[in-house]
């Protein structure tokens, strides 16, 4: 039995992980990278600049979990996606981390072209979102009002119809 | 100790946080009333929450109906998310109007059109964004518009030629809701000039009729099936086959299916009209077919719903009704249920793989005529000979609406879409009775969809 090939990351702040080639090739950025290199460069450390130790392991631990998923479907009909609620009970778990942490996330997902993470990580913040009042939401991420109340009014009367029922 | 605090306490605004277009990817998982409450919580987020690809993704997710069969059955009236994108669309306003709509469906409150014309019974209709289709007693086929509501055309032998109506016996109408109803054309210049009379013809009542984009199928009480060149109006083919009415008609991309009172069910090859077999097992009189990809459900006189497989052109499954007699049968798009009613006065929903009956909807006071399934918007639309229609949530989880007094006699059809039900009825005439009338925006939900 052959062993999984393995490869090295190196994180933003220096630190290299190493983790199965399949792992890693979760990212469509670091998979197509590893195609153009020539077999024998894949022994050297891939650097991976915008991402820092701490986040490129909660994301490996992401595709570690994952690396069996089949690959995504290019379906363009995007649309037709599963609505909010529908995450899997390991990811919400793995999503509960401190807001910093879930847009570290994101922002690394969207950089690695993780598109399951990503949109799992984009349905988290959304479900912090959905169902609150705006003041709600304003206290869930700290966020400053700064509308004049009469601009806050008009807002308030253009979508009223959104509130009934 | 203090720093961990101060870290486990980090609040941060996605959307000063995230680049613009992931802040719109969230923000399109939303709702309605979640898009726009986002609008409130500040300039940023104001700005954000109001672009078009937010709305159009919440929008989608809201309306668009998921495939499950192939071929795909043809979904009747409108799906109500408008046309290819072009970049003109404000989602936000189509949001805005499906949602008015549905709070007319709630509320019971369509507006009423009447279509005058036929001079008996009116059997059968189908209908989309453009034109409804209706078959008559009287021997004709009438083509409406869905637009001005105008007949454009009257299909039938030289003998069946309606003459001028009395004005005297003009039928009342719903007494809050109308908004139309236009005087019939029959016996005046217009009316004669609109009058076509094709090659062939039926010789008798016209029970039912289906269409698609190019074709149209009718079956009558002469025995026989016509397809017609929906271009032309003129038959391509006459299928002969069955020795009673032609009760019931579907059909696909490759076949034509048709229902007896011979109590047999037909299979025909759509291009040549060959005859590809005869499915035998009911004990009666085939009153309603419909057709899911290779699976046929039918429902009968005798009783019995039966789930057919047509590859073996073999029944698979019976669904006994508890009395007798089944009027109407309907298959859930997914193929997962079938629902059937008639004389029990109620409507059953059985699970199609086990047969178990899952659910029975109540509420008519007589025969259960006619079933619509509407899928896509879970609502399950019947007409009674009680003079009554009811839309009840497929799921079976709201109170049933009961419709009265929108016509003077019999519901012999009822069918909907995301906007409307157009139902016949014994007294001659069709209603339209529309949820969308007068709703802003409600234009730019026609179409063919994404």
């Amino acid at each position: 039995m052959s062993a999984v090939p393995k490869i090295q990351l190196t994180s933003s702040d220096g630190a290299v992980i190493e983790v199965d080639r399949p792992v890693a090739e979760r990212s469509v950025l670091i998979k197509h990278l590893l195609e153009d290199l020539p077999e024998e460069s894949t022994t050297e450390a891939i650097p991976v600049p915008n991402v820092n130790e701490a986040v490129l392991r909660k994301v490996l631990e992401w595709c570690e979990q994952h690396k069996k998923d089949p690959p995504p479907s290019n379906d363009e009909d995007s649309e037709s996606r599963k609505k909010c609620t529908d995450i899997d009970e390991w990811d919400q778990k793995f999503m509960q981390v401190d807001q910093e942490m879930l847009f570290e996330i994101i922002l690394a997902a969207n950089y690695l072209d993780i598109k399951a993470l990503l949109d799992v990580g984009c349905k988290t913040v959304a479900n912090m979102i959905k169902g609150k009042t705006p003041e709600e939401i304003r206290k869930t991420f700290n966020i400053q009002n700064d509308f004049t109340p009469e601009e806050e009014d008009q807002i308030r009367r253009e979508n009223e119809w959104a509130e009934d029922r | 100790m203090l720093e961990l605090d101060i870290n486990s306490t980090i609040y941060a605004d996605p959307a000063m946080r995230l680049p613009p277009e992931l802040m719109i990817e969230i923000l399109g998982y939303l709702d309605a009333r979640s898009l726009s409450r986002s609008e409130l919580v500040s300039g940023r987020w104001a700005a954000l929450s109001r672009s078009q690809h937010c709305w159009r993704a919440s929008f989608l997710s809201a309306y668009k109906p998921t495939i499950n069969v192939t071929p795909q059955p043809r979904m009747m009236g409108g799906l109500g998310i408008g046309t290819k994108p072009n970049g003109t669309q404000d989602y936000k306003q189509m949001y805005k109007a499906r949602h008015l709509i549905e709070g007319n469906w709630l509320h019971c409150s369509p507006r009423a059109i009447y279509f005058t014309g036929h001079t008996d019974s009116v059997y059968c209709c189908q209908f989309d964004e453009d034109k409804l289709i209706t078959g008559s007693r009287d021997r004709t086929i009438r083509v409406w518009s869905m637009r001005d509501f105008r007949c454009l055309k009257v299909i039938g032998g030289p003998a069946s030629r309606p003459v001028r109506d009395d004005p005297e016996t003009r039928l009342p109408t719903h007494p809050h809701a109308t908004v139309m109803d236009r005087p019939s054309l029959n016996g005046t210049s217009e009316g004669n000039e609109i009058y076509h009379i094709p090659e062939q013809y039926h010789q008798a009542s016209i029970l039912c009729l289906h269409y698609d984009d190019t074709h149209m199928v009718t079956g009558s009480s002469d025995t026989t099936c016509l397809v017609w060149d929906l271009a032309t109006f003129e038959p391509v083919r006459r299928l002969r086959k069955h020795s009673a009415g032609v009760l019931d008609v579907c059909m696909d991309s490759t076949r034509i299916i048709s229902c007896s009172k011979d109590a047999t069910i037909c299979l025909w090859d759509r291009a040549t009209g060959d005859l590809l077999g005869v499915l035998t097992g009911h004990n009666g009189p085939v009153n309603a077919v419909q057709l899911r990809g290779n699976l046929l459900v039918s429902a009968s006189g005798d009783g019995v719903a039966k789930l057919w497989n047509l590859q073996t052109q073999k029944c698979i499954r019976d669904f006994p009704s508890k009395d007798r007699g089944l009027a109407a049968v309907e298959f859930s798009a997914d193929t997962r249920f079938v629902l059937a009613g008639g004389n029990d006065q109620v409507i059953y929903k059985f699970d199609s793989a086990t047969g178990e009956l899952l659910h029975t909807y109540r509420g008519h006071t007589g025969l259960v005529r006619s079933l619509f399934l509407d899928s896509v918007n879970g609502r399950v639309i019947s007409g009674s000979y009680d003079q009554s229609m009811r839309v009840y949530s497929f799921d079976g989880a709201a109170r049933s609406k009961r419709y009265m007094d929108w016509t003077t006699s019999w519901i012999l059809a009822a069918k909907g879409d995301y906007r409307r039900i157009v139902a016949t009825s014994q007294d001659g005439r069709a209603v339209l009775m529309d949820y969308g009338w007068a709703v802003e925006g409600v234009e730019m939900l026609r179409g063919e969809g994404v």
